[in-house]
């Protein structure tokens, strides 16, 4: 049976002007006899791991021109006493922990501020 | 479009800029951080740090050798400030379960805005924090019924908040 349906010489494209014809009940009748295309619609569209290198290979390459081609090395000092490298090889919780010392301030301590009246609101 | 980095996904831009700078392989998470922030292009997408992270980079900028590479950073992002019913929504959000600090994220993604306080919230907030993303999934109808009862008694622009989309910075605007 399901061999059948696979032989169909129908393309992705021309099933989906099909559904666009159906009537609402019939669209919520197909989501049932499919669940997964449910599970599909709720998950969020993902970049891939070959998109982001893409862009970051031209971010690697801006980050080296403001450098000047003068690359960091690990043993530049960097904050708390730390060199880079020894602060890149530290846990993460660690890492988290000294940001937040260094941060000196609370966000539920600000200051609130008013906004302008015609303020864009993201919705 | 108006995204907020929470602290971590923060870090991990600016600790990708640096591996970058040494030379060196990005975890994963440091990749789709960069990504993101390397698709940002004001006005369509604006990214936002919270107040305490560019504490940390304006003192990190102070040296020298780390300028260039985290003024690169610091010139594309803005800092979200909080606004009028900041604190009260982060107090409603501590009712829903969320931790002080994840209330606090939230609460400025809804009540929130930038240096000129032209806008009020964001879209987005970027994350790594998958337990953060559930919890406010699974919370959203209850969450969404807070604002709206909230909303009832103040005044306007800020009765048009809204909720954020919390995701992780690989489902941003993808």
């Amino acid at each position: 049976m399901s061999g059948s349906i696979f032989a169909l010489p129908v393309s992705v494209e021309q099933l989906a002007a099909a559904i666009k014809q159906m009537s609402q009940t019939d669209q919520k009748q197909l989501l049932d006899l499919v669940p997964d295309l449910r599970h599909i619609a709720s998950q969020p569209s993902s970049r891939t791991v070959d998109q982001a290198q893409t862009t970051v290979a031209r971010l690697r390459a801006e980050v080296l021109s403001v450098l000047k081609d003068r690359p960091l090395s690990p043993d530049e000092p960097f904050m708390g006493g730390l060199t880079l490298g020894q602060y890149h090889a530290l846990p993460d919780e660690e890492r988290t922990k000294l940001w937040d010392e260094w941060a000196g301030t609370d966000l539920m301590e600000l200051e609130e501020k008013e906004v302008d009246s015609n303020a864009l609101s993201a919705g | 479009m108006h995204c907020l980095l929470d602290k971590v996904t923060a870090r991990r831009a600016v600790e990708g800029l640096l591996k970058l700078a040494k030379g060196r392989t990005l975890s994963i998470q440091e990749l789709f951080t960069l990504d993101l922030f390397s698709r940002t292009a004001p006005p369509t997408l604006r990214l936002f740090i919270v107040p305490p992270t560019a504490n940390v980079l304006q003192s990190l900028a102070q040296l020298p050798r780390y300028s260039a590479v985290i003024h690169l950073f610091l010139n594309q992002v803005e800092i979200a400030l909080p606004t009028r019913y900041f604190k009260r929504w982060a107090r409603r959000l501590r009712g829903h379960g969320f931790t002080r600090e994840d209330a606090a994220v939230l609460a400025l993604a809804t009540f929130g805005t930038d240096e000129n306080a032209t806008i009020l919230g964001m879209h987005f907030v970027a994350t790594f924090d998958q337990p953060m993303i559930n919890h406010w999934a699974t919370r959203q109808v209850a969450i969404q019924e807070r604002l709206t009862a909230m909303q009832d008694d103040i005044p306007m622009p800020y009765r048009h908040a809204f909720l954020p989309q919390v995701l992780r910075p690989e489902h941003v605007g993808a």
